[in-house]
Parts: structure tokens; C-alpha cells; sequence
């Protein structure tokens, strides 16, 4: 039991990494495709496309345990035997490394995660107490000018008198309606979980998927606000909340203002028309083939994973140990 | 060494907040009648006891957010921050937080910070955004409702 389980995690750890390094390779090109979408399913798809990796391979690897499936998925073949066989190695270097490697990741994804959770509450709960409800958001008494939302189940809009007093009441009902937009979406919550799935990945390509995600986490809420003010009085708004910012970060040294972030944003907003929603049979489509690629990628992992166990079992100094 | 669950450096919990707001509200109080203006405050079993909220102030006071004076037996205490200066000062962790990247993931804030746009770019923007304006009016689109 022991050997079928540590070959199993070992398996989904080397073709979790695989797929990533494979993604990684492509994702310059995916990246334009998907910032020619709406960013509303753009945001949707970046994400899933970061967690296909593990979910996948995890998927993939499950049904590796259902040895032949009828024939259908896997020809029947035989090693000695031809009994229904699931890969498995009785090297203990193997199947305690894939053991430990997995419980190791599966626990620092989930601490990372529990940690980041803990870490926001704690946050919302200190704006809380210095803060006062109001309609539709908090008010923090502050001269600095600010606008977040912060939680993750039920995310509230806060906003300092410093930003309220550089903004008309249309700007305010604007950077409301975008807010109020993160807080239906809970684009925290959704950042965080692209972040825990990038972790595998280097910290500067973690920062850019992680970046790309929030811009069209962004770009999605600003379209939001378009639809109900209008796209030009949503980028002018943005210019103009750059600006009170802008003026306020100057004593903070080297804070200035995520210039390309704005530019990108406003840009988008100019060109709403162009960037279109998916329709529902792309969208099957989509899906469809992820599960199909999974199905059929049954077969090639099974031998794969023999062939690789083979390999590592003949040339490893302790295997016969 | 901040640790990385106290990503802000004002890193304060929620009864401290609490005993804090009672001082900003009545200075110069003892912690017998800090615990009775939270009581008034909040259901009493809610309400923390009395030995909680004098290690609470006892904390607040190595932290220096508090300072006490010698009544009797008794210390008195009062805010040594203000209000709008705590919160300033944890606005300016939030924006320094978001710059380094290390907030992205926690909050999301409607314009964020970081170093590579000028007053001239903000300008630059503006002038199109203008321009998009006058050339929807000379197209005779009625506002900007129909982009």
C-alpha cells in the first residue's frame, strides 16, 4: 500500500512540475490571447490555467489507481504477469522521497495559504476598529488619501477623508461601483489562490503571473464601473485618483504611482469594445478538452511512469538495498 | 524583524484597538474604569476581565502607544498616539506594502503605487481621454454611456 501511494505522489509531484515548466514555457504566447479578452473571463481563465497544473496532474495521476478501465483508457499489456497493475516501485528511496515530498508541498501550499487568511482578518479587523461605517463603505479619518478593499468571504470598501477630499461625488460613486465590484467578485480571495498555485514557480515569474492576474482583476472591475458611468469618466477618474495620490506619496521615499498598471488600465478602458466574452460553447470547448487531455493522458503516463520507475530502480546506488 | 504574520509593523489586536479607542475617547483613566466603559460598550460576556485588561495596558505600555501616571495605588492612563497618527502610519505600511508587491495578494487597492508615472504621463492621459471625449461629441454620441 505504502509503495502504490509513494509512487503515486511521486508521480503527480515530477508531472505537477512538468506541466508547470510546460505552461511556463508557453504562457508569453497564451498572455496575449488572454488580454484580448474580456477581462472578466480573461481573470477567470489565467487563474484556472495556473491551477491546471496541479489539479490536473492530480486528476491524472487518481486515475493511474483504476489500472485498465475496461481497456479503454489503457491497452492491456503484462510484466511477467498480466494482471491489472497500477506503477509501483518497491524502492524505499523512491517511495519514501515521493511520500515526504508530498506531504512537504501539500503542507506549505495549505500553511501559505492559512497564513495569508489569518494575516488579511487580522488586517480587516484593525481598519475596523478605526473606522466608521458608512453608506456602502468605512471611512478612515485619515489625511492620507487611500481606497481598498480588504477581507475575503465578505471584503468591505474603506476610504480615507485624504482621498475623499481630492474627489467629486461622481468619482466617488465611481471608485464605489469598482470596490463594490472586487467585494462581489472577492478578487482577494481569487488573488490568493493564484498566488498559492504559482508557488512552485521562481519568485519573478510567480510576481508576473501574480501581477498579470491582479491587472485583470483590475481592468475587470474598472469595466464594471464603465458599464454603469461610462468608460471615460471611469479612466478620467483614474487619472484623477493618480493624481491625489500621486501628490500624497511624495514624502514617502520611492513610492510613486504603478504607472504602467494605470496606463494599461486606462488604455483598456479607451478600447472596451474590443475586448470580448467568451461564448458558452468556447467555454465547453475549453473544458471539454482539458478533460479530454486528461483521459488520454492515461495511457502515456502509465508507461511512462514504468519506463521512468525501470530507469531509476537500475541506475539509483541504494535502490537494491 | 517583522514576523510574517504581523505583516504591519502597527501590528495591534482587537482588544488593544478597543482599549485604545476607550482612551481616545476619556483620557487619563484607571483599568477598573477602562473595563467599565467597555462593558457599557459591549455585552458583558464579550467584555474581557479586569487582569486581561490591565496586561493589555501593560502591553500597550511597552509598546509606548500608551503612558501611565502614579495615582495612589493606581496608574492613570492616556494615549501617547493619536488617533489619526496610528492610522496614518498604517495607511503608509499599507502603501509601502503594495509597492512591494508583498500586499497584492491581501488587498486590492483602486490605484496602486509604485515609480514609473510622472505628472507628464498623467497629462498624456488626460489629453486622450479628451480627445476620445471630442471626437465621441463630434461623432454625435450622447455621452459616454455608449462606449
Amino acid at each position: 500500500m505504502i509503495n502504490t501511494l509513494g509512487t503515486l505522489c511521486l508521480i503527480w509531484l515530477v508531472l505537477w512540475l512538468v506541466l508547470t515548466l510546460i505552461l511556463r514555457g508557453l504562457y508569453p504566447l497564451i498572455r496575449s490571447t488572454l488580454f484580448r479578452l474580456h477581462p472578466a473571463h480573461g481573470s477567470v481563465l489565467l487563474l484556472l490555467l495556473w491551477s491546471a497544473p496541479f489539479i490536473l496532474s492530480l486528476l491524472a495521476t487518481s486515475l493511474l489507481l483504476v489500472p485498465t478501465f475496461g481497456g479503454l483508457l489503457l491497452a492491456p499489456h503484462c510484466h511477467g504477469d498480466c494482471a491489472p497493475h497500477v506503477p509501483t516501485t518497491s524502492t524505499w528511496v523512491l517511495v519514501w522521497s515521493g511520500f515526504t515530498l508530498a506531504v512537504v508541498a501539500t503542507l506549505a501550499l495549505s500553511w501559505h495559504f492559512a497564513q495569508s487568511l489569518w494575516r488579511g482578518i487580522r488586517m480587516r479587523k484593525q481598519f475596523d476598529a478605526l473606522s466608521s461605517r458608512q453608506a456602502g463603505y468605512r471611512l478612515l479619518a485619515a489625511s492620507e488619501p487611500a481606497v481598498f478593499t480588504l477581507g475575503w468571504w465578505r471584503p468591505r470598501v474603506y476610504i480615507s477623508t485624504g482621498l475623499l477630499g481630492g474627489c467629486s461625488s461622481e468619482e466617488l460613486a465611481i471608485i464605489l461601483a469598482h470596490e463594490q465590484a472586487h467585494r462581489k467578485r472577492r478578487d482577494n480571495l481569487r488573488l490568493l489562490l493564484g498566488r498559492v498555485f504559482c508557488l512552485v514557480l521562481p519568485r519573478v515569474w510567480r510576481q508576473s503571473v501574480v501581477h498579470d492576474l491582479h491587472l485583470l482583476c483590475e481592468q475587470s472591475c474598472d469595466f464594471v464601473a464603465a458599464s454603469r458611468y461610462g468608460s471615460l469618466s471611469v479612466a478620467q477618474t483614474l487619472v484623477q485618483v493618480g493624481r491625489v495620490l500621486r501628490r500624497s506619496a511624495a514624502p514617502l521615499q520611492g513610492v510613486a504611482f504603478d504607472g504602467s498598471d494605470l496606463q494599461s488600465r486606462v488604455h483598456a478602458l479607451l478600447r472596451l469594445d474590443s475586448r470580448q466574452l467568451l461564448s458558452r460553447w468556447q467555454i465547453a470547448t475549453l473544458f471539454a478538452a482539458a478533460g479530454l487531455a486528461v483521459l488520454l493522458a492515461v495511457e502515456p503516463l502509465h508507461h511512462g511512469a514504468e519506463w521512468m520507475i525501470d530507469v531509476l530502480e537500475h541506475n539509483m546506488p541504494l535502490a537494491h538495498l | 524583524m517583522r514576523s510574517s504574520s504581523n505583516i504591519l509593523s502597527h501590528n495591534l489586536g482587537e482588544l488593544e484597538l478597543r482599549v485604545l479607542e476607550a482612551l481616545w475617547q476619556r483620557p487619563h483613566l484607571d483599568a477598573r474604569q477602562i473595563h467599565e466603559a467597555l462593558c457599557a460598550q459591549t455585552p458583558p460576556r464579550r467584555t474581557p476581565g479586569l487582569n486581561t485588561i490591565q496586561s493589555t495596558l501593560e502591553r500597550l505600555f511597552r509598546k509606548a502607544y500608551v503612558d501611565r501616571i502614579k495615582q495612589g495605588h493606581a496608574f492613570t492612563y492616556h494615549a501617547s498616539v493619536s488617533r489619526g497618527n496610528l492610522l496614518g502610519r498604517m495607511l503608509g505600511d499599507v502603501i509601502k506594502l503594495l509597492h512591494d508587491g508583498r500586499m497584492e495578494t491581501i488587498l486590492s487597492s483602486f490605484v496602486q503605487v509604485a515609480s514609473d508615472l510622472d505628472d507628464a504621463s498623467l497629462d498624456e492621459l488626460e489629453a486622450l481621454i479628451r480627445l476620445r471625449k471630442s471626437q465621441q461629441s463630434d461623432a454625435g454620441v450622447g455621452g459616454d454611456q455608449d462606449d
